[in-house]
């Protein structure tokens, strides 16, 4: 009995330490693991960024023997909850998703490594585009990011409800609003609400119009001319019922009436398609190709995609922003993150994450790859190259752009208001 | 005998300890350190004491006044509501009614449902153009609720008191079932109305449970935020820009870590405010 009891802890023990020793080892493994966050879902994919996220990470670990732990955030979380964990010196991963955009937050923060040295000293970095490396460089020159691909901001339109084309001017739009008021249809849609309406056709017509959302210094300074007048080019969208009060709304409920062929053209940017299936045609055609569907329909002469609308006299902008990989503050595998964007920054396996993404690869000689060559791809890569623009540079990105999009909100739900005297208030005290 | 009372006194204060420290650890030292926090002002991983300037700026920001209006007009407004209508399904299921469990089983369901999944059907049921109520409504009002600053309260008070109404109306239930039948019977024979007997025996009899609720659910509005975040987001403009959002915005969007811990600091001694002043004002003591 005794002997018994003696060797039932005996064998306890040793179990314990078979695991022990064997959960060491599996420490030992991780040196090789990168962690990294992303707002693509590998463990339950669902669209094409989900799925090449997850295809991508077996692929590497086959190639490399190397793991890659993907943790999914939130869209709307990812960079300023990378911000929390550096802050608060909590665990951060080794590499993370971050939008091009918000590089000037970043910087006031402190939450990115100089990754200068690295970007300079790889052997891909004489391909890179020089405008995708541009919006992830600090203005002292210092590399954040690297860039993955380039979104380019562009209109979708049905073509057989523009038989002149669509307008490139606000005049020439608001001529066409009213015959399409009266044949039942609203001439566009766009995100008119919150931080990433200030982001799309807001943005590009204040700076179409010679406008701007800050200054050199990164303060914010829309309160100008320029923006009051593309308020009011706004304002007359909204009251004359030329777009759907659905764009004001939460959310991204604004691209239903272009999907349903409620509206004839939708201010979206080049990843829109990703999310926007099955089409309606205003003519009642159904296309149902899953992320397919745009390019199908852009192939069938059904769809166009156009720049944005411009001032009467001016030039569109397409404002561009990059889908980038950073090194955060504090993180462990420094090497494995920089392996994992050597791998990554090949040619074909660029075009094949720019295609998933919805931008165009950031690698020179990617943008040559087939999958980039059909009428959608070289329509964005012309208005690209064409009316390509940065992004506004803010210190307070989000902040000043939440504070916008609020008072843009206010001015368009109150044909009362001030234009000039609400985005100076909003100015000021974001500026304090 | 004192040495036998000191000696219980020790072990109750032994056993109880582990308990009091696990409070201690997740409910007193957090706030303390939220205190601290709010005194500094935090740019990557570095800090430095400012002292009183995170609060200073809050009292100075307009978004804040605006956001503590905000926040008043959405507690009383659904507070109000919730307390009445609940009161009134209380008073109706704690009739025999036929079937009456499946009615509660029913009247349930909104509070076991995430703030976020009934946000997002209410924010469908408002959608402009494809939202069911809003459909409904447009020939009548012909504008967009959800879009419209009025509307967009009253849309998130109307989601959050369908949520709470349950829980409400179960405490009052469960307070009015403690009554004695006999009560209303005297009262009955003589000839007591029925408006009397609710305002003379049963609003002073279920008072500690109203105190309940007072105190639960002006919290719960001072602290909302999944709901506001579900279905406006604050907006339209800055409309329904209550305080969580207000401080969700501040710390987590926007990475200013010290206000955000400000605000919060600002809403606990508002909660405990009222907390006190609701049980100060609603006198327990039978008469």
């Amino acid at each position: 009995m005794c002997f018994n009891k003696t060797a039932l802890i005996t064998i306890t023990i040793l179990i314990l330490s078979v695991q022990a020793i064997f959960a060491g080892g599996s420490s030992d493994d991780a040196t090789n693991e990168i962690t990294i966050w992303t707002k693509y879902n590998s463990e339950n994919p669902e669209n094409n960024r989900d799925k090449w996220m997850k295809n991508t990470i077996d692929v590497y670990l086959e190639e490399t023997g190397n793991s890659i732990n993907n943790i999914f955030v939130p869209y709307d979380q990812i960079n300023s909850k990378l911000n929390v964990a550096v802050s608060a010196g909590a665990e951060v991963p080794d590499l993370s998703y971050i939008d091009s955009q918000q590089q000037a937050f970043y910087i006031s923060n402190a939450t990115l490594m100089d990754i200068t040295k690295l970007v300079k000293g790889s052997t891909w970095y004489d391909e890179i585009s020089p405008r995708a490396l541009g919006a992830c460089t600090a203005p002292d020159g210092t590399v954040l990011a690297v860039p993955l691909n380039i979104g380019t901001r562009v209109s979708y339109v049905w073509s057989e409800a523009w038989p002149n084309g669509f307008p490139s001017t606000v005049s020439g739009f608001l001529t066409e609003a009213e015959r399409l008021k009266g044949e039942g249809l609203y001439a566009m849609s766009f995100k008119a609400s919150e931080k990433y309406g200030t982001e799309g056709l807001y943005y590009g017509l204040v700076k179409s119009f010679g406008g701007s959302y800050g200054d050199a210094e990164g303060k914010a300074a829309w309160a100008n001319p320029e923006t009051v007048k593309v308020l009011e080019f706004l304002r007359t969208l909204f009251a004359e019922g030329y777009v759907p009060e659905i764009d004001l709304a939460p959310g991204f409920d604004n691209e239903r009436p272009f999907v349903q062929g409620d509206a004839v053209s939708f201010a979206g940017i080049s990843w829109s398609y990703v999310y926007m299936n099955p089409l309606t045609a205003p003519d009642g055609t159904i296309i149902d190709k899953g992320s397919n569907s745009i390019a199908t329909a852009v192939e069938m002469g059904k769809m166009d995609v156009a720049p944005y609308l411009a001032a009467d006299g001016g030039e569109p902008v397409a404002a561009l922003t990059s889908s980038a990989l950073a090194i955060p503050e504090g993180a462990e595998n420094i090497d494995g993150a920089h392996a994992f964007i050597d791998w990554l920054m090949n040619p074909s396996r660029n075009a094949e994450c720019a295609e998933a993404f919805g931008g165009l690869p950031s690698i020179i000689s990617a943008q040559s790859d087939a999958r980039f060559q059909t009428p959608y791809w070289k329509k964005v890569a012309e208005i690209t190259e064409k009316y390509g623009t940065a992004y506004p540079s803010l210190v307070d990105y989000d902040k000043a752009l939440t504070k916008l999009a609020q008072t843009f909100e206010e001015i368009l739900s109150n044909p009362e208001l001030d234009i000039m005297e609400s985005l100076r208030t909003a100015q000021q005290e974001i500026n304090q | 005998m004192k040495i036998k009372q000191r000696t219980d006194t020790r072990k109750a204060m032994a056993l109880i300890s582990p308990a009091l420290l696990f409070l201690f650890l997740v409910q007193i030292y957090p706030i303390f350190d939220a205190f601290y926090l709010s005194l500094l002002k935090i740019k990557g991983r570095n800090s430095t004491f400012v002292g009183l300037t995170n609060y200073i700026h809050i009292f100075q920001n307009s978004d804040f006044w605006e956001s503590s209006w905000l926040t008043a007009l959405f507690t009383f407004g659904y507070l109000s509501l919730t307390l009445i209508l609940a009161m009134l399904l209380a008073l109706l299921l704690n009739r025999k009614l036929k079937f009456s469990s499946l009615y509660l089983i029913l009247i349930f369901i909104p509070w076991i449902l995430s703030p976020v999944v009934a946000g997002t059907m209410w924010r469908w049921l408002f959608q402009p153009a494809y939202g069911i109520i809003q459909t409904l409504f447009e020939p009548l009002i012909h504008k967009s609720l959800i879009t419209d600053k009025a509307g967009a309260m009253m849309i998130i008070i109307l989601a959050f008191l369908w949520q709470n109404l349950p829980l409400t109306t179960l405490l009052f239930l469960g307070g009015l079932q403690t009554i004695s039948k006999e009560i209303f019977e005297c009262a009955s024979l003589d000839g007591v109305s029925g408006v009397q007997k609710f305002r003379f025996i049963t609003l002073p009899l279920i008072k500690p449970i109203l105190l309940i609720n007072m105190i639960m659910g002006t919290i719960r509005g001072i602290n909302v935020i999944s709901i506001v975040m579900s279905i406006t987001r604050g907006g339209p403009g800055r409309a329904t820009g209550v305080w969580g959002l207000y401080l969700y915005q501040t710390a987590w969007q926007f990475g200013d870590f010290g206000s955000g811990a400000a605000l919060g600091i600002i809403m606990f001694f508002v909660s405990v405010l009222l907390s006190l002043l609701y049980i100060r004002s609603v006198k327990l003591e039978p008469k």
